[in-house]
């Protein structure tokens, strides 16, 4: 159990030596570099939150920006369907006026064939009823009739009014006037004298007369002068038929027109 | 014959100075430690990876701050140089022991002396350092000056205790060993080589923690880590 006082002090020299040793070699540079590592650790912690701060900043940014795009696209939806929806009424709206339109144009259309059709199916009805009328008498007439008509006639001159008169006494103040007295049949010459002895008596002197057989007046006796006619014949019975039928069918077609043409304004 | 003191053993003498096995083993033990240490932070890496042996002194300085953290409440820098030269070094030494042909150099008394006496002057030049001489020397006076004496006494009481305590148990660990190859050479020898072992590690932690319990507590004003500390010994 001795004690080697050279031991001692060598040993007190040898661990000064390791203690100045250990420090330069081991605890200066590992404990540089543990402060090091945690600086960085620190540092990236640091940094770690910060973007962990920016990220959720972002996310909420983007967060923003979705919830605004959805609520843009929300409102465009809504404003193109209601667009949609005025485009499709409009349209509706257009293709029923045309449609209507269409169906007024053929409306008319078809009235107006129709009245041109009911217009000259009347047309040639007056002119067949005309024409049957016209066979019709022409066939009736004979001698009998004949005589009526001239009986007629001369009844016709002894009534005839004031005016007439007169214009025939006017007719005969100039000398050399011939009234002519047509008839579709032969008058005989008895009759012819009764008729120049009552115009005679009407003019106060002589007369001529001129007797006409004129097939057109169907039926009956007409004197004339240029301003005054005197007669029975059916023509002008015929002709102011045909005229009355025309002017009547004339005003039905064009009330008719005017008719439909008011139903397509309303 | 089994040498109690690697003292005893010297393989180059010239008058008072004499190369022994303490000194020499002591060299290869520091010769380990500086190869080591300096290997190590040759080439210190920040980030992974980290080397092995690296990590081995992270850690080792890592836990060692933590201690003397807790003993001295405050930054471990100042201490950790001596405290951790100590632990590192006894520990060091004893775990060799398991080298055939190696003697521990803790196992001389010459070696804890030389140790327990760099913490008796250790302790005022840590003292003076943080307190001032004045500030060191008032509290050999504290509570009383009455107790200037049991404080001179126990500096040199504790410096004692404190290099045979680990002598001791080294010492005794070696011959233990020694008796009982004579007895029973097989088996049980290895389990007292793992016990020597644990024992060498406990020996290394007690003498720095002591160390550093003797060092703080006259740094600071707080005598009481002082008197909770030395009990369990």
């Amino acid at each position: 159990m001795q004690i080697d006082y050279f031991t001692i002090v060598a040993q007190i020299i040898n661990f000064l030596i390791l203690v100045f040793l250990l420090r330069h070699f081991l605890y200066r540079p590992v404990i540089m570099a543990m402060d090091e590592r945690e600086q960085k650790m620190v540092s990236r912690l640091k940094d770690a939150e910060q973007k962990i701060k920016e990220a959720g900043q972002e996310t909420e940014t983007l967060r923003r920006m979705k919830q605004e795009l959805q609520d843009e696209r929300q409102e465009m939806l809504v404003k193109s369907t209601e667009e949609v929806r005025v485009l499709k009424t409009d349209l509706t709206e257009k293709a029923r006026a045309e449609v209507e339109a269409s169906i007024a144009d053929w409306y008319a259309s078809i009235e107006r064939q129709k009245e041109s059709i009911l217009t000259e199916l009347r047309l040639r009805t007056g002119e067949e009823i005309y024409a049957i009328s016209r066979r019709a008498l022409q066939d009736l007439a004979n001698e009998k009739l004949e005589a009526q008509i001239i009986d007629t006639f001369i009844q016709r001159l002894h009534e005839m009014e004031e005016t007439e008169q007169e214009e025939i006494k006017e007719f005969y103040k100039t000398s050399g006037q011939t009234i002519t007295v047509r008839s579709t049949f032969e008058i005989p010459d008895e009759t012819r004298g009764i008729i120049l002895e009552t115009m005679r008596n009407l003019a106060g002197k002589e007369v001529k007369i001129k007797f006409e057989t004129s097939p057109e007046l169907i039926s009956g006796v007409e004197m004339s002068t240029p301003d005054t006619r005197i007669g029975w014949n059916i023509a002008s019975y015929l002709d102011t038929l045909k005229a009355d039928l025309s002017m009547a069918f004339q005003e039905r077609a064009s009330g008719k027109l005017l008719t439909s043409e008011e139903k397509k304004n309303e | 014959m089994v040498e109690l003191s690697p003292d005893e053993i010297v393989f180059w003498k010239w008058g008072f100075v004499s190369i022994n096995e303490t000194i020499v083993f002591t060299w290869a033990v520091m010769a380990l430690l500086v190869f080591l240490a300096w290997f190590t932070t040759r080439r210190l890496s920040v980030e992974p990876p980290i080397s092995h042996w690296q990590n081995l002194f992270e850690t080792l300085i890592g836990y060692m701050d933590s201690q003397i953290q807790g003993i001295a409440q405050m930054s471990p820098d100042r201490y950790l140089p001596f405290s951790g030269t100590l632990f590192l070094f006894i520990s060091v030494a004893n775990l060799l022991d398991i080298v055939p042909g190696y003697r521990t150099p803790t196992s001389s008394l010459s070696t804890t002396t030389a140790l327990a006496i760099c913490v008796f002057f250790a302790v005022p030049i840590y003292g003076v350092a943080q307190a001032g001489i004045a500030g060191y020397l008032r509290h050999y006076a504290e509570p009383s000056i009455l107790m200037l004496p049991f404080h001179i006494i126990g500096e040199f009481s504790r410096t004692i205790a404190l290099a045979v305590r680990l002598f001791g148990n080294m010492m005794s660990e070696s011959m233990l060993i020694a008796i009982l190859l004579t007895i029973a050479p097989l088996f049980l020898p290895v389990l007292l080589e793992l016990l020597g072992l644990l024992i060498g590690q406990v020996q290394a932690y007690i003498f720095a923690v002591l160390a550093t319990v003797y060092i703080v507590s006259a740094s600071s004003n707080d005598r009481k880590i002082v008197k909770d500390s030395e009990g369990g010994t």
